[in-house]
Formats: C-alpha cells, sequence, structure tokens
C-alpha cells in the first residue's frame, strides 16, 4: 500500500494538467474523466485508512529528504476531503453547466484538491507552505470563476488577504529555520523538545509561532481575520463553496494551524491560548452576522466560521489541559470532540452548500435565490437534506452535531473553564433560531420560478451527502472510536513522530561535528 | 492602435530574443553542472518572447509562440515532471527515484550525469516558459480590450 501515499497528490496533480491540456469540445468525455480521477482519490484514501507510516520521495533517507507522513489524524483528514471531494466532483459534473469553460474548473478543482491531500500529508513545514499555495491559489481562481464584477472583486480581496497571511507563514518558517535549523516535523519536534528555555512572549520561537498561528488563522477565517469568507463563499460556484468552507479552510488552517503548535512546537500553552481567543471570537462573531442577515448564502457563510471556532477552541484548550499536566484523559476528550465536529463540520456545511446550489441551479431568477424566501418549496428532496444537515449542525440531540458540541462543552467545563463552558452553551443555542428561520423562510412563501430540474447527479450527491452527515454518529461509539478519533487525538498530542529514526540521525550528526572538531575539520 | 515604437527597438529586439533564448535553453540544459536549472532558464526563455511581445507587439509575439502553444507546453511541461516521478515508482518502485542514474551512471561533471535532473530541468523550463509568457500575455491582452468590460472575450474570439 506504501505507494498510494504519493499516489494521491500525483492523481488529482496529472488528472489536473491533463484536463488542462484538453481542448474544449471534448465536455461530455472531460466530465466523465473528472468522476473517474475522484473516484480514483477516493479509493486510495479508503485503502490508505488501516496503516500508517512515512514515504521517502526519490529514495532520500528520512530526516534528510522530502518526504510524506501518514499518522492517525492525517489518514482520517485524507478520507474526510476525499468523501466531500468525491460527493462535490459527482455533482459539479452536472451544476457546472451554469458556467462557461467547464474543463477549467475541473482542472483547477483537481490542483485544489491535490493541494489539500499534499497538505495532509507532506513532513516538513517548507513543503506545506508550497501546498497551501497551490490549493489557495486554485481557490483564488475558482472563487472568481464566474467573472462577474462582484465576484471578481470578492476572489481579488481574497488573494490580497491571503497573499498577506502567506507572507506571515513564510516569515514563520523562516524564523523556526533560524532557531532550529531544520524545517522537517519530526526534527523540530525532536529539537524544540530539547530546548532547556521557555517559551515567552518575546521569545524568537513565540514570535515565530505567533506568525504561523496568524497566517493559518486568515486562511482559516477565524474571527478577527475572516473578513474575506462571506465574500467568497456568496460569490464562488456552490461547488467550490461547498470544498473550501469543508475541506479547504480546515486543512490548510486549523490542520497547519495545530500541526505546528502540537507536533512541531510541542503544545506551547501560550499558543494555545491564542487559538483559544480566535476560536471564541469566531464562534460569537459568525453567530451574530449569520443571525443579522437573511441572504442564505451568508448565513451559510457566517455559520461557517462560528462551527470552525468551536473546533479550534476545542483543540486550544485541549492543548492547554495537556501542557497543565493535570488529565490527559479530559485533554484527549477536548480533541476528540473538536475533531468529531471538524468531521461533522464537514458533512453538513458542504450539504447545505449544496443543497441551497441545487435551488440556484433550478431557477435563474438569482434574486429570489437571494433573498432566500421559498427557495426550497418545490424541491422536497433538497428541502429534506437542508433541513436534516440544519439539525446537525444547529445542534438537536439525535444528530452527530449535538453529539460533538456536547463533548466540547462538557470536557471544557470538566477541565476547569465553566465560564467558557457556559458561553459555548448560549451560542450553542442561539444557532437554532438561526437555523429554524434559514430552513422556514425557504420553505414558505411563493416558490421561484423554475427552469432547470435537479439532475439526478446532483440528487445522488446530496443523499450521499446526507447518509454521511447521519452515520458521522456511528464514530462516537467505542470501538470506531478508539480507532479512529482517539488515535488522532493522540498523534497530535503525544507522538514524537519516529523519536528513534530522529534520534539516530541527531547522534549522527553529533559525533560528526565531534570527530570534525578533533581534526580541525571546522573552524569555530 | 497606431504602432509608434522606435525603429531601433524593433530591430535590436530582433537580433537579441534569439540569443536569450539559446540562453534560456543553455541555463535550463546545464542546470545541474553551472549555475542555473529549470527555473532561471525558463525565465529567460519567457523573457526572450516577452521582449518580443513589448517590443513589436502581440501578433509578432503570438506568431513566435502561438497562444496554443504556450497553453500547451505549461500543462506539458508539469505532466513531463509528474511522468519522471511516476516511472521512478514504475522502474526502481520509488515516487521521484533518480531511476536512469541507478542505469547509466555516467561521468561526474560530464553533461550526462544528472540521470532524471536533466528531464526534470527541461520539464520545470518548459512549464515556467509557458506560463510566465501566458501572465505576462494576458495582461496585455486585458490592457488592449478593456474598455470597462472585464473578462476573456476578445481572446475568446481570435
Amino acid at each position: 500500500m506504501n505507494f498510494l501515499l504519493p499516489l494521491v497528490v500525483a492523481l488529482p496533480l496529472g488528472g489536473g494538467f491533463l484536463l488542462a491540456l484538453l481542448p474544449g469540445r471534448f465536455l461530455k468525455f472531460s466530465s466523465f474523466f473528472f468522476v473517474l480521477v475522484a473516484i480514483s482519490i477516493l479509493l486510495s484514501s479508503i485503502l490508505l485508512l488501516p496503516g500508517t507510516g512515512y514515504y521517502e520521495i526519490g529514495g532520500w533517507i528520512f530526516p534528510l529528504g522530502i518526504n510524506f507522513s501518514l499518522d492517525g489524524l492525517s489518514r482520517l483528514l485524507l478520507l474526510m476531503i476525499a468523501l466531500v471531494g468525491f460527493a462535490v466532483s459527482v455533482y459539479s459534473a452536472s451544476y457546472m453547466d451554469l458556467y462557461t469553460s467547464r474543463i477549467r474548473f475541473y482542472a483547477l478543482f483537481l490542483l485544489l484538491w491535490a493541494g489539500l491531500n499534499g497538505t495532509v500529508l507532506s513532513g516538513d513545514i517548507f513543503n506545506r507552505y508550497v501546498y497551501v499555495e497551490i490549493a489557495v491559489i486554485a481557490s483564488y481562481i475558482l472563487v472568481g470563476f464566474g467573472c462577474a464584477p462582484h465576484e471578481l472583486k470578492a476572489a481579488l480581496k481574497y488573494a490580497v488577504l491571503g497573499a498577506v497571511a502567506s507572507a506571515f507563514t513564510l516569515l514563520g518558517i523562516a524564523v523556526v529555520y533560524s532557531i532550529t535549523g531544520t524545517v522537517n516535523i519530526a526534527q523540530l519536534a525532536a529539537r524544540f523538545s530539547n530546548f532547556t528555555e521557555p517559551v515567552f512572549i518575546g521569545s524568537p520561537a513565540f514570535f515565530a509561532g505567533f506568525l504561523l498561528v496568524l497566517g493559518f488563522g486568515y486562511k482559516s477565517a477565524q474571527a478577527p481575520l475572516h473578513v474575506w469568507q462571506p465574500d467568497a463563499f456568496s460569490a464562488a460556484p456552490a461547488s467550490v463553496s461547498a470544498m473550501m468552507s469543508s475541506a479547504l479552510v480546515v486543512i490548510v488552517g486549523i490542520y497547519a494551524m495545530s500541526r505546528t503548535v502540537f507536533t512541531a512546537f510541542g503544545v506551547v500553552a501560550l499558543l494555545c491560548w491564542l487559538m483559544v481567543f480566535l476560536g471564541l471570537c469566531s464562534v460569537f462573531l459568525g453567530l451574530y452576522y449569520s443571525a443579522k442577515t437573511d441572504r442564505p448564502r451568508r448565513v451559510l457563510s457566517y455559520q461557517s466560521i462560528s462551527q470552525v471556532g468551536y473546533v479550534l477552541l476545542a483543540v486550544g484548550l485541549g492543548g492547554i489541559v495537556y501542557s497543565s499536566g493535570e488529565s490527559l484523559n479530559l485533554s484527549i476528550w477536548l480533541l476528540v470532540g473538536g475533531l468529531f465536529h471538524l468531521l461533522n463540520h464537514a458533512f453538513f456545511m458542504s450539504s447545505l452548500f449544496l443543497a441551497l446550489g441545487s435551488a440556484e441551479f433550478n431557477t435563474v431568477d438569482v434574486d429570489c435565490c437571494d433573498a432566500g424566501q421559498g427557495i426550497f418549496v418545490d424541491l422536497p428532496l433538497v428541502g429534506c437534506v437542508s433541513a436534516i444537515a440544519s439539525a446537525s449542525a444547529a445542534g438537536i440531540p439525535p444528530f452527530a452535531g449535538f453529539i460533538s458540541k456536547f463533548i466540547i462543552i462538557a470536557a471544557t467545563w470538566a477541565a476547569g473553564f465553566p465560564f467558557i463552558a457556559l458561553l459555548l452553551v448560549f451560542s450553542t443555542l442561539g444557532a437554532l433560531p438561526v437555523f429554524y428561520r434559514y430552513i422556514s423562510r425557504a420553505l414558505q412563501g411563493q416558490s421561484p420560478v423554475s427552469r432547470r430540474p435537479v439532475t439526478l447527479l446532483m440528487k445522488g450527491s446530496l443523499i450521499f451527502l446526507v447518509v454521511l452527515v447521519v452515520s458521522a454518529s456511528f464514530l462516537i461509539l467505542p470501538p470506531l472510536r478508539s480507532a479512529y478519533l482517539d488515535s488522532a487525538a493522540v498523534s497530535l498530542l503525544e507522538e514524537r513522530p519516529y523519536e528513534e529514526k530522529i534520534n539516530e540521525w541527531e547522534k549522527i550528526i553529533k559525533d560528526a561535528g565531534d570527530s570534525d572538531r578533533k581534526t580541525g575539520g571546522i573552524e569555530q | 492602435m497606431e504602432d509608434n515604437r522606435s525603429l531601433i527597438i524593433k530591430r535590436v529586439s530582433r537580433w537579441m530574443a534569439p540569443f536569450i533564448f539559446l540562453y534560456g535553453v543553455y541555463l535550463a540544459l546545464y542546470g545541474h553542472l553551472s549555475p542555473g536549472g529549470g527555473f532561471p532558464g525558463g525565465v529567460v526563455v519567457a523573457a526572450a518572447f516577452i521582449l518580443i511581445l513589448l517590443a513589436r507587439g502581440e501578433p509578432a509575439a503570438l506568431s513566435k509562440i502561438p497562444y496554443a502553444v504556450a497553453k500547451e507546453l505549461d500543462a506539458l511541461g508539469a505532466l513531463l515532471f509528474l511522468g519522471v516521478g511516476l516511472a521512478g515508482i514504475g522502474v526502481s518502485g520509488v515516487f521521484f527515484a533518480n531511476f536512469i542514474q541507478e542505469f547509466l551512471p555516467g561521468q561526474p561533471l560530464e553533461w550526462f550525469s544528472g540521470g532524471t535532473i536533466i528531464i526534470n530541468n527541461v520539464a520545470i523550463a518548459m512549464k515556467v516558459a509557458g506560463s510566465i509568457f501566458l501572465v505576462l500575455y494576458f495582461l496585455s491582452v486585458l490592457r488592449i480590450s478593456g474598455e470597462g468590460e472585464v473578462g476573456f472575450s476578445s481572446l475568446e474570439e481570435k
């Protein structure tokens, strides 16, 4: 199975560039090929689920060369991206009838997917930065895909802010390299754990971590840095909004951030507090703005900010509890809650955006869709999918969204942060009326004039996603939880990846340095 | 559009462009032995076409490198690079393994000594040359056709 590890990046990359070569008249074939590539990525991600390990690209030995590493967390996220990406690809094979030059869309979408898979797998922070750039640069273009003035404006805003964020990230990586002399995550973990001086505000290590958290926070649209997100998600094609909200924002933001703060830096409490601050801000600002607006795309975008805030908050609190050394069990529960909510968020947000996109596909009346009144009246299936996904997002008991929020709130309370837990209870209750109003407005009133029927492919992918939304609850049952969620949390918190291999290597370097010093090989 | 570019610039660019192009190819082909490599080589190759674009206008540049060719160069370069990586799996079982080096090592400091590095450099040069030329070309197209309307309308007509 080991050769599959580079293939999950190579497949979408190769598929994307092959599609970019195709002339415009092979439209049917290109749609078919696009879905075929999506299915093959999904299959290889499923095959990669049982194992862990690393892959040395080009045969260069482990800490020296570029490497892909697969652990408990990354295999779970790889599968999540593949499931959502597969549903979105099948959906856009007929949804993209609304747009011209679809082949370019397919090519860019596959590049976005390759960037995401590479971000999850890459074993050093600089290559991860490059993959993040591949994903977000493809998404800049996808946001402005319609080429209408407001869409281009949103894309430009996103691109400019994203470039600023990339500059922060790159500067952070440079500072990390100057402190430790390496960018390999496993080696960073070993060297940071040997640091004797503590990380305090004003130390170079904190400065580097602060820059990295800020850079990734921009891309995950966390609250004070979220300004690009509602515009971009309103302007983009619905399938792009779905993929971005469920996969891109989470992977290049939350995953990259927590990999840095937890695995590379070795759980720095100050940076975890920064994550908690960003998370709390997003939970409440997202809720406030989603309650203020009536336009469906904006309600969903702000709700997405709010839900991702829960994830960041839970992960940050887990880090704080872990570094205080009080209770390992509680910190694992906080992380499990956060990761479980991350998976749920991916499934319900993508189905909400795709359902909304079906309503926009059904009618040509853009203004009516923008107002959100009666858009689901003629579409029973789409309305049903929306209602179930909203129920999960709002945290109504039998659904998975309730379970994950409950775990987060209960563990926060038990960890000794009752004030934050109460705030989260309020925000969870506040999300109920927002979603109630969204669904009830969409199901009442005059339905807009229907032009195109929703196709079978779109219906199929909506049903696939809603099955995922419902069946995600099973992930919390003990055998599945200990196999996937717990191992993901443990791999984030406790594992020093490939410790023996790294120690061996550090010893080789040290010995070489010593013998050189004896013979005078290196001038001091 | 009135062509008011000076005769000197047109003449000199006509003489310079082939040498710049050749220098770019040299940089790409000898990148593993001397300073240079795929990226700088590709940029210099693109610079030759950009010089023609700036000095003699869009039609002259497109007669040297048509839009479709630049687009295909862009995609083919990336595919060639990926193909080397996949061939590594096929021949040696490792992604991006230097499989030519294993079978035909070559003399150090000779031109044929890097194995797949030469192919990779050429692939990167193709990709970079195509895409950098296209970026500049799109900027010029959008400026010429951009009377209020945003989009690629002028391009689709061609």
